[in-house]
Order: C-alpha cells, then structure tokens, then sequence
C-alpha cells in the first residue's frame, strides 16, 4: 500500500504466476488495492492466473471487475 | 463392506494464526486418503472461509472465545462442523457479493466461495454453526 500512495500515478502488474491458493481475504485486499489505484487515476493489471484461482474469480465475477491478462508480457504492453 | 471412519474433533481460540495449522492438518488428511488435489483445493478454499467467519465475524477475534472443528474424513466424503460462540446470523440476510455495488466491496464473499466449492452447507444453532459436506468422486 505505501509504493500505491507515494507514486502519483500508479500502474502496477501483479503477477500471480506462483500463487496456488487464495481466500476471500485476499480478494478484498485486491478491491482495496485496487480502488487506492483508481482514486490516483493509476492502472491495475492481474496476469499469469492459475486456472483454479480464476475459477475462484469467475465465481464471485471478479474476472469482470479486475483487468485480467494471460501473461506478464501482455500485462506490460 | 463397512466404511472406515476418521471423526475427530479441534478446539483453538479465536485466533487468525490458528486456522493455517487447522487447515494444514486437515488437508494433509484428505491428500492422505486419496482426495484429488480439485477437491482438496475446494474444501482448503471452504474450510478457510468457514473458520474465518467463526473466528471474526461469529467470536469477534476475542481469543477468549473458542472455535470448535469437528470433523470426519470417510471413503466417500468430507464432513465437517465449525461452531463459534458468538451470537450467530442469518445467512439468508447476506447480500450476494455478484450483484451490483456489492462486487466492488472488500469482503462479503466467503459464503458463496464456501457453497460455490462443497456439495453441502447449511447453518445450524442460528447460525453459530456451519454444516458442510464435499463427497469425493469416484
């Protein structure tokens, strides 16, 4: 959250390439997360998800909420 | 041919810390009796949410207050119990966190990840205890 409030316009990736599991909890740090971004008029990019986690967003629709990318490379396009 | 049974029972206070060493301990029980590793990852996902709800919503995060696990580990199924001590709730009063305004809120989604992932889950004792059940496939 520090790095989010010192950059004036934050544009953050956040790769999930080694995460395997995740609960609600994290899904509402990422809300957060990503409402700190959106305030500062910054950008959030999600990328690399497992295909269980995804599932994991689909079910509470998130997968609509967040921008999703298949991989790091497109994330940072 | 009889079934074997493996019914145990856990008790920690309302503690944060605690639900990583419940849940370790009975994931590696599943995985032990043949779980696949989708069913494993939804009972995690199912029992994670559970013990949270107990532990903040239902005890307050007061570590006075206790959580009680039961649960049994069969060859065609997982059931398990999670009681708190708190003063329960109407989960029928929860707001579905897909719908509208509610999808941008930071939390609200643990019991639809809990009925999204096992076979069963139902509230008992005015809502201080949730009954699930994942049944393995065959």
């Amino acid at each position: 959250m520090p790095i989010i409030e010192q950059a004036p316009t934050p544009n953050i990736v956040l790769d999930f390439v080694n995460v395997r599991f995740l609960s609600s909890a994290v899904l509402g740090l990422l809300i957060r997360i990503s409402k700190k971004v959106y305030q500062k008029n910054g950008k959030l990019r999600l990328c690399s998800i497992y295909p269980k986690i995804f599932e994991v967003f689909k079910i509470t629709r998130l997968d609509k909420v967040f921008d999703i990318y298949q991989s790091r490379a497109d994330a940072i396009k | 041919m009889q079934q074997q049974i493996n019914r145990k029972t856990i008790v920690i206070p309302s503690s944060h810390g605690r639900i990583c060493d419940v849940c370790g301990r009975i994931l590696s029980e599943l995985k032990r009796n043949n779980f696949s590793e989708d069913e494993v990852f939804g009972i995690h996902l199912a029992i994670e949410e559970a013990l949270i709800n107990a532990v903040k919503h239902g005890n307050g995060a007061d570590e006075a207050k206790q959580v009680k696990i039961d649960y049994c580990i069969s060859t065609d199924k997982f059931e398990v119990n999670i009681a708190d001590e708190g003063s329960g709730f109407a989960p029928e009063a929860v707001p579905d966190p897909r719908v509208g305004e509610n999808v941008f809120k930071a939390s609200g989604r643990g019991l639809l990840l809990m009925k999204a992932y096992m076979d069963q889950v139902e509230y008992v004792e005015r809502g201080t205890c949730v009954h699930m059940i994942k049944y393995k496939k065959a």
